[in-house]
């Protein structure tokens, strides 16, 4: 038989006896934990057991198929839009009808005034070309400067005498944009 | 009333797109430019001139208009204030001086200087509204709009 497997006792390693003592003793010690720590270690493990019982149901969720992130905006704006053209209100103007309004508006001022204006840009064609541009003002100037006849209706600006600033009044006319120039 | 829900709706869908729209305007490039007009006057002296020119594209604003390189229009021409930060503009000017202080053939008469937001250079369209040599008398003038070209040191 192999002494090599056999017991024994008079070889194994004694340890002291306070050790042993002390070493028994430290899992007598009672540690302190206070209830309310308890408790919240334990919702916190409950609530960890709850959403890994969970999971699966969200993953089901999440093989649905891909909804954009601006579709409630979109279903939003249609419901506003339904109730918009649903719902009894006061009327509307549409831009068309505004437009002619203001048009119409602009008939009206002119059938009122019709002579004055017409007058005014007569006044200022000078040169009675049928139409106010910048030879007008340099036929004027011309005539000043050369002391020629000077008829008395060139007084655009009305001050009593034709002079240089008549001629200006003419220029700045002959180079204004109009409504339409300044969209 | 009823329109209060819609209209907060719209308004708020038109800041999102506004704030992401000035995202994207902040990348675009301003530069300035600028473009001479010259008329040609076909050998008669050149007393008066009015022409209209237009920049097409809501991205190009006039910022400044000079005077041409002949003495007798070197003087910045005559403009409706309202045109500036505009795209359009119709110059004219006159000198009552005699026959031979004023230029013949082709001439610059003005410059105008423009605020280009974007890369791409815009087109312009433009026309003679009338043109006058010595006494008042209309001649058959053309006009020609060219881009100035850039100096050396601008290119730097």
């Amino acid at each position: 038989m192999d002494k090599r497997n056999q017991s024994q006792p008079e070889q194994e390693p004694k340890a002291p006896a306070k050790l042993v003592t002390d070493l028994k003793d430290l899992h007598k010690e009672h540690i302190f934990v206070p209830p309310k720590v308890d408790q919240s270690i334990l919702n916190a493990a409950r609530e960890q057991l709850e959403e890994t019982s969970r999971e699966p149901a969200e993953q089901e969720t999440a093989g649905q198929p891909w909804i954009p992130q601006w579709a409630p905006w979109a279903a939003a704006a249609c419901l506003m839009l339904l109730l918009f053209l649903t719902l009894p209100g006061e009327k509307h103007t549409s831009p068309s009808a505004l437009a002619k309004a203001s048009v119409s508006a602009k008939e009206v001022a002119l059938k009122q005034k019709p002579s004055s204006l017409a007058t005014m840009i007569s006044r200022k064609d000078i040169n009675k070309d049928g139409q106010v541009d910048i030879l007008d003002a340099f036929t004027l100037a011309s005539r000043i400067k050369a002391g020629a006849a000077i008829e008395e209706n060139w007084d655009i600006n009305g001050d009593g005498q034709v002079n240089q600033a008549d001629v200006e009044e003419i220029s700045a006319f002959a180079v204004k944009l109009g409504p339409e120039d300044n969209s | 009333m009823r329109l209060l829900p819609f209209m907060l709706l719209i308004g708020a869908l038109l800041a999102d797109g506004a704030f992401a729209q000035d995202i994207g305007n902040n990348k675009e490039k301003v530069s300035f430019r600028a473009v001479d007009i010259f008329v040609k006057s076909k050998g008669q002296p050149l007393a008066a001139y009015q022409v209209q020119v237009a920049f097409l594209g809501l991205k190009t604003k006039i910022s400044g208009i000079e005077g041409g390189s002949h003495p007798a229009f070197k003087k910045p021409p005559l403009y409706d204030p309202k045109a500036m930060q505009t795209e359009q503009v119709i110059i004219a000017a006159y000198n009552t001086a005699p026959a031979e202080d004023l230029p013949k053939g082709k001439v610059r008469v003005a410059t105008i200087h423009l605020q280009i937001t974007g890369s791409k250079a815009p087109e312009f369209s433009f026309k003679l509204i009338t043109a006058g040599t010595v006494e008042g008398r209309k001649i058959p003038a053309k006009v020609a709009v060219e881009w100035r070209k850039k100096s050396r040191e601008d290119r730097q």
